[in-house]
């Protein structure tokens, strides 16, 4: 049995511009979440279903940016463990893991550590349709 | 049914619709985006404002009770009273507060097992409506001192139920100013109250360009397409921005209240059949901050803020996840090709509105 790693599936993933700026809106909570370029190519291996393990994710990470194998899994747990935290991904016993790379066709910009910037600025509903709405909470309204 | 009809004064200072003739139980008519509506009140002033706030749409009167279950309209009801009915009386079990915003409270009723809630009710302390979604109908209690800002009553007070129910039909609220620049790219200016939208829009507009909207947009998804439409209403300006351009002397306005003037902007830049058309994508997301510096500038924002900024002023994101899911597609289909700037609106602008036109342009060059 090996463990994988599946993504949330309230977990909805927009790539703004390819390979280099995306967001996860995660539909259960409304976290907000800005991903790098190596963040995305995780992401996405992930979500394919192309690498479904820390180690495969970890060769994916090091073949795209030429990165050293050793810092590449080092950088690619931390990641996980970040992703984990916020309840992105989950753990899961299987027999066989799937274990692909998914390379992006472009140029990808310098290489830094993924990670992950989280926005609560969704999370709570504010009623901010009208522009008169400061003036009717004064008003008396 | 000519015997019960009677003539309202409606060229007085609050009601400008024109010489109506309403019925003793009016009730108007129109089309918002693709969802026919009707607001119904026995009370003729009531019907009055609302045929005025929306006059962009042309409303129909209609001279009888209109079947919304026949029709499929969205229908709201507005009656006057003395006290506003209680909470509890309107909606049963233990309501939760789902939103508090100034002085307007949402309750929703809880949820039934997985079912989500579709009965609300909004209190805004001088007016107060039951909102039943799956119905597609709400009832609006209104008391005297509502009648005080009437037109607060019809931008916010009565609004934000009409949202509600549009919500339940796949209509989004974006709270959002847009104009057309002269070679026909569709900019949209996102942003809380006070960040300068209408101020933007008003001084593009005197700039040559096209303005469609100064606070709100309804994003329209069907399938997988996107439309978007502006809300056409007057622009609520500040007084003081009137003062300061005078270029602005001939716009007639409709209303003024608590330091704002309705103008009717898309009249005045020739925009009226412009803003009836939907727009499928965007060409420029300009995020307007008023700020103290003298002069204006913009700067490069990443296409993720620009996104998190729409999500954010989209009136009840939250509510109904598999709304939210489909109107988070929609705002980021409607902004995929869109370049993405953060506007500082400086001091230079109230001297000179033809200021702003120049720096989106010059920025246009650089990119």
């Amino acid at each position: 049995m090996q463990e994988t790693i599946t993504p949330k599936s309230q977990a909805s993933f927009t790539e703004l511009q390819d390979d280099r700026e995306a967001i996860i809106l995660d539909l259960e909570n409304l976290h907000y979440y800005t991903l790098n370029a190596a963040a995305i190519l995780l992401w996405k291996n992930l979500r394919a279903g192309a690498a479904q393990t820390a180690e495969s994710l970890s060769a994916a990470l090091a073949q795209a940016f030429r990165l050293d194998p050793a810092q590449a899994e080092l950088h690619t747990r931390d990641w996980l463990a970040e992703l984990a935290r916020y309840g992105l991904i989950e753990y899961r016993k299987a027999q066989t893991a799937v274990a692909r790379t998914l390379l992006p066709s472009g140029e990808l910009p310098p290489y830094e550590a993924p990670h992950l910037r989280l926005s609560n600025a969704l999370t709570n509903v504010v009623l901010s349709g009208s522009s008169t709405i400061a003036t009717a909470a004064i008003g008396g309204g | 049914m000519a015997a019960v009809k009677r003539k309202l004064n409606v060229s007085g200072p609050q009601f400008k619709y024109g010489p109506l003739v309403f019925l003793l139980m009016p009730a108007i008519e129109f089309t918002l985006a693709r969802i026919p509506l009707q607001f119904v009140s026995q009370t003729a002033v009531l019907t009055d404002l609302l045929a005025d706030y929306f006059h962009h749409y042309q409303p129909r009167i209609s001279p009888t009770l209109p079947n919304s279950t026949a029709s499929q309209a969205v229908q709201l009801t507005l009656e006057f009273c003395d006290v506003l009915p209680a909470r509890e009386s309107l909606l049963a079990g233990a309501a939760q507060l789902f939103s508090h915003t100034g002085a307007l409270r949402l309750w929703q009723q809880p949820k039934q097992h997985e079912a989500e809630s579709s009965q609300f009710y909004f209190d805004a302390g001088v007016a107060a409506f039951y909102v039943d979604t799956s119905a597609g109908c709400a009832t609006g209690y209104v008391t005297p001192a509502a009648m005080e800002t009437p037109r607060i009553l019809a931008n916010t007070y009565t609004l934000f139920p009409l949202l509600l129910l549009l919500r339940a039909r796949g209509v989004y609220h974006l709270h959002a100013a847009a104009a057309q620049s002269p070679d026909g790219q569709i900019y949209l200016f996102p942003g809380a109250p006070r960040a300068g939208k209408t101020t933007l829009a008003t001084a593009l507009g005197l700039a040559g360009w096209q303005p469609l909207a100064d606070d709100s947009l309804l994003l329209d998804m069907q399938g997988a397409a996107v439309r978007c439409w502006p809300l056409r209403k007057e622009f609520h300006l500040d007084e003081q921005l009137l003062a300061h351009w005078p270029q602005l002397a001939a716009a007639p306005v409709r209303h003024r209240y608590l330091g704002r003037a309705c103008v009717e902007a898309l009249e005045f830049f020739g925009t009226h059949a412009l803003a009836q058309q939907p727009f499928a994508n965007v060409d420029a997301v300009v995020l307007p901050q008023i700020s103290a510096a003298a002069h204006s500038r913009v700067e490069p924002l990443p296409a993720s803020s620009a996104l998190l900024k729409l999500a954010e002023q989209s009136v009840y994101l939250q509510l109904w996840r598999a709304h939210t899911a489909r109107q988070f597609a929609g705002l980021a289909q409607l902004m995929q090709t869109a370049r993405t700037l953060r506007f500082h609106s400086g001091g230079d602008i109230l001297g000179d509105p033809q200021a702003a036109a120049a720096i989106l342009r010059a920025s246009l060059k650089r990119t």
